[in-house]
């Protein structure tokens, strides 16, 4: 009998163990499971936060192709290169990231192509194709002032995407001088596109505009941008065709890149043009927004006429436009007018944000996110 | 006495046989059971890997950026170039009739298709799929079946062992993810 419970005894212990190996086979299994899928989340995770670190990189600065070498990234490492490339016949830069993330003996990598090209942005400060601080009874004349959104070719709209024709910080909006003005309707409301008419529809008319943080006073402010940003750019030609003068004198034609006037206090230029197809962010600044622009014109003389301007006008102050101006204009100034300037009749302002963007994109300065500054072609991960 | 003691050494070698039997019976029970969840869990592991892989490539350089074709809770079609090629892949996800996989004993079992066109290659997928549906939202995040305002979708699967014949689902692993594919989300 004893041989026998001890037999028994022996055979139940074997049975036992063999469950408890089985169940440690299966525990381990399990874990096996988890954490490879632990790591394998862990290791996407760190890619994608190299890449958006690598994207915040690039949006600084278009030109950087320097290698982001073993950047350690929550208790991991990930690496991505730069390199330029051609995605039909324009330009744009492809990141390439790896990461890799261990547990142990457990590894897992990730591994991601991103394709981006530079992308310009609308500045949160033009709400209108004209936009200003001050009152605007007088300054719009009998002009076509249109805040729907035409594309750069100046023939076609990209439907219900534009903005107001007119924003302004004053109290009232007095259309004292017949102008025909469109836009497009602004949320809450669904967005319609209105044609440019007289009497204007009270949809395309900001009044009172709020502006957070305040009404920008200096060019670069309008823009998002650091104080200085725009001049510097100018001086050093960051954009090809840039200039930065002191007087209307000095400026050269064509007008193209940044065109930054920088002036005395109380500047006054009067009956002067641009040149012949302008475009590029044109500024015309003095230190308390106190230059005045008075007749506005671009090239008539030869054959051949100018087009309109193309691009982002920021003016201390402006008046009697005799030119069409496809972009946007933004007037820093509180005091904007004063006089009546009938006589521009068929002459047009009409907001465009491709034209806006073609130029902010090439200024190659980070706003407040990557998002507005690239644009991202694919992503494969 | 010799009598009442081979009595009780009957009756007590008896109770340890069945015991034994009973014991055995158990851990075969539970073995299976245990290795069916492991074999699911593993199953599900390798299928969420591969829906994974798939669906964050939907809309890769597709320059249409209308890559949903097909945006039903049972059947799913898109557009990718998923291999990074320069060509772009059409897929298409759809469930098959719990029928068509009658001569498992799991009665809730069934496979998920995965057809890929040119060139034509279908691929099904058996491992035990209990559930699998999707629900598609667009960028407000409201639920929508319009392919054309899909921005991200939620997978909900389940897989069992195909050799569970029981009636209620007692054993398995359930999976459930949003997936916004970074490309059906770019700006336009």
């Amino acid at each position: 009998m004893g041989n026998q419970a001890i037999i028994l005894v022996i055979g139940t212990l074997l049975l036992v163990g063999i469950l408890a190996g089985a169940w440690m086979r299966a525990g381990n299994d399990l874990t096996a499971n988890s954490t490879q899928r632990y790591t394998g989340s862990v290791a996407r995770e760190i890619n994608s936060s190299a890449v958006e670190t690598a994207l915040r990189v690039l949006a600084d600065s278009l030109k950087w192709r320097s290698t982001l070498s073993n950047m350690s990234l929550y208790g991991g490492s990930a690496t991505v290169t730069f390199k330029d490339t051609l995605v039909g016949t324009d330009s744009a830069v492809v990141l390439r990231s790896s990461s890799k993330f261990s547990v142990g003996s457990d590894s897992s990598s990730s591994a991601a192509q991103v394709v981006v090209t530079g992308a310009g942005f609308v500045p949160h400060v033009v709400r209108g194709a004209i936009t200003a601080f001050g009152p605007l009874d007088n300054t719009l004349s009998d002009m076509i002032i249109d805040g729907r959104n035409w594309n750069f070719d100046a023939l076609t709209i990209t439907p219900t995407s534009g903005k107001y024709a007119v924003s302004t910080g004053a109290a009232v909006f007095v259309n004292t001088q017949l102008a025909l003005l469109g836009g497009t309707t602004q949320p809450p409301s669904p967005q319609v596109d209105i044609v440019p008419a007289f009497p204007n529809s009270p949809f395309v008319v900001e009044t009172n505009s709020n502006w957070p943080g305040g009404w920008p006073n200096t060019p670069d402010k309008a823009l998002g941008y650091p104080d200085g940003t725009l001049k510097q750019m100018a001086i050093t030609k960051a954009l090809v065709g840039s200039q930065y003068v002191t007087d209307y004198s000095q400026l050269t034609f064509p007008v193209r890149g940044i065109t930054y006037l920088d002036v005395p206090n109380g500047t006054y230029i009067n009956r002067k043009n641009l040149g012949m197809n302008p475009e590029g962010i044109i500024v015309l600044h003095s230190p308390n927004s106190t230059a005045f622009w008075e007749w506005l014109l671009t090239d008539t003389s030869g054959v051949t006429v100018s087009g309109p301007i193309k691009g982002l006008l920021i003016f201390d102050k402006l008046h009697h436009i005799h030119t069409d101006i496809l972009g946007s204009l933004v007037l820093l100034s509180p005091v904007t007018e004063g006089l009546h300037c009938a006589g521009n009749a068929g002459h047009y302002i009409r907001y465009s944000e491709e034209t806006i963007k073609k130029f902010t994109a090439a200024s190659g300065v980070a706003d407040a996110s990557w998002k507005s500054r690239l644009k991202v072609l694919s992503w494969y991960e | 006495m010799a009598l009442f003691d081979i009595i009780g050494s009957t009756l007590l070698a008896a109770a340890v046989i069945v015991a034994i039997l009973a014991m055995n019976v158990f851990l075969y029970d539970s073995s299976a059971e245990i290795g069916a969840d492991v074999n699911a869990q593993e199953n599900m592991t390798q299928f969420t890997k591969s829906i994974q892989w798939d669906f964050s490539k939907i809309g890769n350089r597709d320059p249409s950026r209308n890559s949903v074709l097909v945006a039903k809770a049972d059947t799913f079609m898109f557009r990718g170039d998923l291999d990074n090629n320069g060509s772009l892949d059409t897929v298409k996800y759809f469930k098959g009739p719990v029928s068509r996989l009658s001569s498992t004993p799991n009665p809730r079992d069934f496979i998920l298709y995965r057809v890929t066109y040119r060139p034509l290659d279908t691929l099904k997928i058996y491992a035990g799929l209990t559930m699998f549906a999707l629900t598609y939202y667009d960028s407000t995040g409201a639920s929508t079946l319009i392919p054309q305002k899909v921005r991200g979708f939620k997978v909900t699967a389940r897989m069992e062992s195909p050799f569970s014949n029981s009636d209620s689902a007692s054993t398995g692993v359930a999976w459930e993810d949003m997936i916004f594919p970074r490309n059906l989300n770019l700006t336009k």
